[in-house]
C-alpha cells in the first residue's frame, strides 16, 4: 500500500513527490530512477571507474523507484545509469549535463564543498 | 622546499622524473584490457590508448582524467578507434594547461597543482581558448592585491567555461568572471556563478537578463545568493533534454491501441431546404 502511495505520489501532479535530481544528503548523495521494467540498475560513475557493477540502486519498497545513496568528496562527479547490466541510460534530472564525447550525455552532481 | 623533497623522493627510488610520473598501473592496464576483452576485442586493441595516458605521465601530467575517460569509452562498449581521438584531445587541453600553469606560476607542484592543470584543462574542453585564459587572468587581477594563485585562475576558467558551453559572449564572460574573482568571490561560489548562468541561458539567450546586468550586481557588492534572488527558478536541466514536461517520471510504454474500425457509410443526406 504504500508502495503503491509513493508511486502515486511520484506521478500525480499537485501532490509533493520525491525529487529524482540527485540529493546531497548527510550520509551522502542520494541518486534515483524511476524505472518500472527494470531488473537491475547499476550507478556508473566518474568516481567508480564507470564500474555497471559496483553501485547497484535497490527498489525502494517494490515501488518503481531505484536508490542508492553514495558518500563522496566535494567536487563535481559525472554519471549514468546502467539498467540490466547492459542499457546506459542519462540520468532524467542532475545538476548539469555534459557531452560524454560518445555522442551521449553524463549526468553531473555537485557536492558543495563543507563549510568550515 | 617542497621541490626539494620531490626530488629526495625520486633520487631514494632511484626513479627518473619522467619515471616517477605517475603512469598506467600494471592493475589499471590489466582493468582495461580486461573490459575490451569481455565486449568481444583483443588485449592488443586498447594499446594505443594507454600510450596517450603514458606519454602524457612522461611528461608530468596527470594520467587519471584520461584512463578514466578510456575506462568510460570501454565500459560504454565504444571501440579503442572511437575512444583514440577523444582521449589525444584530452591530452592536448592537458598539455595546453601546462604551459599555462608554467606561465603564470612557476612555482606550483603537487597534487594541488594537478587539480588546477585538470580543470583549467576542463574549461579549454568546455570552448575557453588559451588566449581567453590569459585575458581573464589579467582582468582578474586586482591592483595591488597579490597575485591570482593556479587554483584560483582554474575554477575562474570553469566558471566561464559554463557561459561559452551556453553560447554566450566569452568576451562579456570574461569580464563577468573577472569581475566576480576581484569581489573576492571564493572559488566554488565562482563555479557555481558559471554553472547558475548556464542553467538561466534561455533568459539570457532570450533578453530577460544580460550578463551586464549581473556584472554591475557583482560590482556594487552582490553576494552570490543575492545575484538571482527573486527571479524564477531555472529549469532543472538544458533545454535539450527536456521532454514536453518538465520532471516527469518515466512511464510504462502504453499499449498499441487497436485499428479503429472503419464505419460504414453515411447514406447521403438529402439537401438541406
Amino acid at each position: 500500500m504504500l508502495a503503491i502511495a509513493t508511486v502515486i505520489g511520484a506521478c500525480s501532479p499537485g501532490l509533493k513527490r520525491p525529487s529524482l535530481a540527485p540529493q546531497v544528503t548527510s550520509a551522502g548523495v542520494r541518486f534515483s530512477l524511476l524505472h518500472a521494467n527494470a531488473k537491475s540498475v547499476a550507478l556508473a560513475a566518474s568516481f567508480n571507474q564507470w564500474s555497471a557493477v559496483s553501485h547497484p540502486l535497490s527498489r525502494v519498497l517494490t515501488s518503481a523507484i531505484w536508490e542508492v545513496v553514495v558518500p563522496l568528496p566535494p567536487g563535481e562527479h559525472l554519471f549514468m545509469f546502467v539498467i540490466d547490466g547492459t542499457q546506459w541510460v542519462t540520468p532524467p534530472l542532475a545538476d548539469d549535463f555534459v557531452d560524454d564525447g560518445f555522442g551521449a550525455k553524463n549526468g553531473v552532481v555537485v557536492v558543495p564543498p563543507i563549510e568550515r | 622546499m617542497k621541490l626539494t623533497a620531490a626530488l629526495v623522493l625520486v633520487a631514494t627510488l632511484g626513479l627518473t622524473p619522467e619515471l616517477a610520473a605517475q603512469s598506467v598501473s600494471a592493475s589499471e592496464r590489466e582493468a582495461l584490457v580486461k573490459l575490451r576483452v569481455e565486449r568481444g576485442g583483443q588485449a592488443e586493441d586498447v594499446d594505443a590508448l594507454i600510450r596517450q595516458a603514458d606519454e602524457a605521465a612522461a611528461k608530468g601530467l596527470p594520467s587519471a582524467p584520461l584512463t578514466n575517460k578510456i575506462r568510460e569509452g570501454l565500459a560504454k562498449g565504444h571501440d579503442p578507434k572511437r575512444i583514440e581521438p577523444i582521449v589525444r584531445q584530452m591530452r592536448t587541453q592537458l598539455e595546453t594547461a601546462d604551459q599555462l600553469m608554467r606561465e603564470f606560476d612557476r612555482d606550483a607542484a603537487g597534487p594541488a597543482r594537478d587539480a588546477s592543470l585538470v580543470l583549467l584543462a576542463e574549461s579549454l574542453g568546455g570552448g575557453v581558448t588559451a588566449n581567453d585564459v590569459r585575458e581573464l587572468r589579467k582582468q582578474a587581477q586586482a591592483p595591488g592585491k597579490p597575485s591570482l594563485t593556479s587554483d584560483g585562475l582554474a575554477n575562474a576558467a570553469k566558471g566561464l567555461s559554463f557561459i561559452t558551453e551556453a553560447k554566450l559572449p566569452v568576451t562579456e564572460g570574461t569580464s563577468l568572471v573577472a569581475e566576480a574573482v576581484r569581489q573576492g568571490f571564493r572559488a566554488h561560489e565562482v563555479l557555481e556563478l558559471g554553472r547558475e548562468i548556464k542553467r538561466r541561458e534561455r533568459d539570457f539567450i532570450a533578453g530577460r537578463s544580460t550578463l551586464r546586468e549581473v556584472r554591475a550586481a557583482i560590482a556594487r557588492g552582490d553576494r552570490p545568493e543575492q545575484l538571482f534572488r527573486g527571479r524564477a527558478e531555472p529549469v532543472e536541466r538544458p533545454a535539450a533534454m527536456r521532454p514536453a514536461t518538465p520532471d516527469r517520471p518515466e512511464r510504462p510504454a502504453r499499449p498499441e491501441r487497436p485499428a479503429r474500425p472503419e464505419r460504414p457509410e453515411r447514406p447521403e443526406r438529402p439537401a438541406a431546404r
